[in-house]
């Protein structure tokens, strides 16, 4: 077998062959201008099959009962049929629901009518499926599917339920301004590119952590001669074990060199202690990377104690840095804040929605920042959209424990 | 925006396409993909801030082009395998006929090198492209990938070991095949 030197494959990689493009330069022009230059949508591209479905459904609604009916078949037909007509026309809904533009409103009549039309339709089936379970039980399964591939398409920032074996780890942006706390899988951690997130290197990975959760204290150990260049940089080291650690509620972090003494760090001095994260620190706004398709809740520091409505309307202010924007839209307006049996209500004015992504983004990034207020619980009020991706508008929404999950890699 | 566009085109266009075609394998996917380069340069002109050079810059968002279109890839792979549960099998599946021409007519090393490319990471070969088969110094390589310059020498570093041990294992692999 032949052993390789660099050499041998520097040489073999520099002849590898020129590859010419063979589209012309014009015709490339001509495409990647008509791109450019292509009007947005006005009327969403599945607006109209989508209307034309309901449509459909609608009259299959009306007319396949009836036809039943007279036809004299059996209950459970009929009820597996209405079952299967409620999973399409729920999934139909669901595909309208993401228009949210000028007729919202409507489509939140609309949505809450089909809304309020799956339960009778249950109720309808439920003694069926005593007699024959299996057709109503592939139904719902086709619901779960739908909604879980509808689901998939939405860019969520929140993880909603806790999982074991999960780590937080805390990157700065690129503008190393702000530092931005995401949740991995532990034994995934080690691959992480956080250049593909649109993310910088990690600059806490020379320090350990010593975590003592009975005591909530936990005690950070920087190598013996550590040092920092300029505030920027021990900013955001102290900002990314404050993010690392924030998860496990402690009362106080300690910080050391090997031999034990306080940490130089630059601007800061000499340091024993960093501040653990406290309530009403923080507002979350939105960071993505130029040239990156990722996104993340950014924790964004506010000066002096904010009520929570105060930090609500600091939420749509932009210049909160580069690469950051506002998560909450400029038309969007909060009218009241009212705290009832620990949930907090939110009064929402608004005019219409670009995207139910745009939706998603506000209700996640508006829910992490009432966990960083002390809030359990969130109820939206004024919405007029009832339900959308996996949240329920109607109900109070528990706070998320993590958000930036990055767990595809 | 034509005025731009031919002065980008003129410049790197080459360059930009070699790049795109040896990091996705396929000629036609890179011609597509080129395409959705021009496109977001062509959207974000106005922000692009002169911090970089416009080469950096333009093979910066020609890397997150591709990286997007590998995680595209991966996430659809995913989705195939869990319905059919066939991990094993389907990880073997590598499409043979994609050689382009141009690598046809090359001898055996340069086709092993070629395909070797392909079981390095997305990073490693990254690195590669610029660094050897563009000529890219080192610095110009970690203003384009926003890396700093050592992590470039430690890229490379690893990409050389790995690609010559994928050589070395092709060859075992076909002194095996021929001692058979």
């Amino acid at each position: 077998m032949k052993k390789h030197s660099d050499e041998d494959i520097k040489k073999a990689l520099s002849k590898l062959p020129a590859m010419e493009d063979r589209q012309l330069k014009e015709r490339l022009y001509q495409k990647v201008s008509s791109r450019v230059n292509k009007p947005q949508r006005k009327v969403a591209p599945w607006l109209f099959p989508g209307l034309a479905t309901v449509a459909v459904l609608l009259v299959l609604a009306v007319f396949v009962p009836v036809f039943f009916s007279n036809s004299g078949m059996l209950t459970v037909e009929e009820s597996a049929d209405r079952a299967d007509q409620s999973a399409e026309s729920s999934t139909a809904n669901e595909e309208t629901s993401p228009s949210l533009d000028s007729s919202s409103s409507e489509n939140g009549e609309k949505s809450s009518e089909t809304k309020e039309a799956e339960p009778s339709s249950e109720e309808e089936s439920l003694p069926a499926e005593e007699d024959e379970e299996e057709e109503p039980k592939a139904d719902e399964s086709k619901v779960a599917e739908d909604r879980k591939a509808q689901e998939t398409e939405l860019d969520s920032l929140i993880l909603a339920s806790e999982e074991s074996g999960l780590t937080t780890l805390s990157y700065p942006g690129k503008n190393a301004e702000i530092i931005l706390p995401t949740v991995q899988k532990q034994q995934e951690s080690e691959e992480f590119s956080p250049e593909r997130y649109g993310l910088a290197d990690r600059v806490v990975d020379d320090l350990k952590y010593e975590v003592n959760e009975t005591e909530g204290s936990a005690v950070v150990t920087f190598p013996d001669g550590f040092s920092v260049n300029g505030t920027a940089w021990a900013s955001a080291i102290i900002e990314s074990i404050r993010w690392d650690l924030e998860n496990f509620q402690l009362q106080e972090i300690s910080v050391q060199t090997d031999s034990g003494d306080p940490v130089n760090l630059g601007s800061y001095g000499e340091i024993s202690e960093v501040p653990v994260i406290q309530q009403g620190e923080y507002i979350f706004q939105l960071y993505q990377y130029e040239a990156s398709s990722e996104r993340f809740l950014a924790p964004i520091s506010v000066e002096g104690s904010l009520t929570f409505r105060e930090a609500l309307s600091l939420m749509k202010e932009k210049g909160k840095g580069l690469y950051v924007s506002p998560a909450v839209p400029e038309h969007v307006q909060f009218t009241s804040t009212t705290i009832d049996q620990g949930i907090m209500n939110i009064q929402v004015e608004h005019e219409s929605w670009a995207s139910e992504q745009q939706l998603l983004t506000m209700v996640e990034a508006i829910l992490v920042t009432a966990g960083q207020f002390g809030f359990e619980r969130v109820k939206f009020n004024g919405m007029n959209v009832s339900e959308f991706s996996t949240y329920d508008l109607e109900e109070p929404i528990d706070v998320p424990e993590r958000m930036n999950p990055v767990m595809d890699q | 925006m034509r005025t731009f566009f031919d002065e980008l085109y003129d410049n790197y266009h080459h360059d930009l396409f070699q790049f795109l075609v040896y990091m996705v394998k396929d000629r036609s996917l890179a011609e597509d993909l080129v395409q959705d380069v021009y496109v977001r340069v062509m959207k974000s002109y106005e922000s692009f801030n002169g911090k970089s050079s416009e080469k950096t810059w333009l093979f910066s968002i020609a890397r997150h082009v591709a990286i997007d279109y590998f995680r595209k890839q991966k996430r659809k792979r995913n989705r195939f395998m869990e319905f059919f549960d066939w991990t094993e099998k389907g990880e073997q599946i590598k499409d043979q006929n994609k050689m382009p021409e141009e690598i046809a007519v090359q001898n055996d090393e340069i086709q092993r090198v070629y395909q070797a490319l392909d079981q390095c990471t997305v990073d490693q070969r990254s690195v590669l492209i610029f660094r050897f088969i563009q000529g890219m110094s080192i610095k110009e390589t970690a203003e384009i990938l926003s890396w700093s310059e050592s992590k470039v020498k430690t890229t490379q570093h690893r990409a050389m070991k790995a690609l010559k041990m994928i050589l070395e294992d092709m060859e075992e692999g076909r002194g095996n095949r021929e001692e058979a």
